[in-house]
């Protein structure tokens, strides 16, 4: 029975198989983190593009205050 | 009844300023739905990047699999397991008797409850190489 603190050997065409498979799972883990950014990216538009419509209702908030307001003060000739 | 005929017009001031408010107000309102479908374009090509990000972290999951079952397996943790095994073997089958009188019909895990399964496994076998 092995002792704990022995050391383990892994044969040499087995360990090209893991040397391939830390491979793969670089690049997977690169793959990952990329699409992480891109999903941030698109998060930050998104949030621009809602402040943009926040903008845009607030300026037709006011437009459709403003008309209100003209229609319902009418003019006395 | 003639009188309710009549027809009645009101004043409008500023008329000209009136009508640009208006087109102005229409103009926001397409820019609007203009944005609407930016918006929803920007969240469809989120949605593929989650599925993306899920896909890839699946295959990760599953290449480490394949670089553990690469590794050699060894016998250093036998005698920790071996004690351990018995104990948990039978709180297992103990808990196992007590869900089938519980629940005749066994349920299906949910992919959160596999996961949560799968992580209590490594806790615990990172416990015992601690």
């Amino acid at each position: 029975m092995a002792e704990p603190g022995a050391p383990v050997f892994v044969r040499i065409d087995e360990y090209k198989d893991v040397l391939d498979v830390m491979g793969l799972i670089k690049d997977k883990l690169n793959e990952a983190r990329e699409t992480l950014g891109r999903i941030n990216e698109l998060k930050n538009e998104e949030d621009s593009e809602l402040e943009l419509w926040d903008t845009t209702l607030e300026e037709i908030e006011k437009k459709v205050e403003a008309i209100d307001k003209n229609l319902f003060e009418p003019q006395i000739p | 009844m003639a009188k309710e005929e009549e027809l009645l017009f009101v004043g409008v001031k500023e008329p000209l300023e009136l009508r640009r408010t208006i087109l102005e107000s229409s103009k926001d309102v397409i820019e609007s739905l203009q944005r609407y479908e930016k918006f929803r374009a920007i969240r469809e090509e989120t949605t593929k990047n989650i599925e993306k990000l899920k896909v890839d972290v699946k295959e990760i999951s599953k290449l480490i699999s394949k670089l553990k079952s690469e590794l050699p397996t060894t016998s250093l943790r036998a005698e920790e397991m071996k004690e351990e095994i018995p104990e948990r073997g039978k709180a297992v089958k103990a808990k196992k008797a007590k869900k089938k009188e519980e629940k005749p019909q066994q349920r299906v895990l949910t992919e959160l409850e596999k996961l949560e399964a799968e992580l209590s496994d490594i806790e615990s076998k990172l416990g015992r190489i601690k």
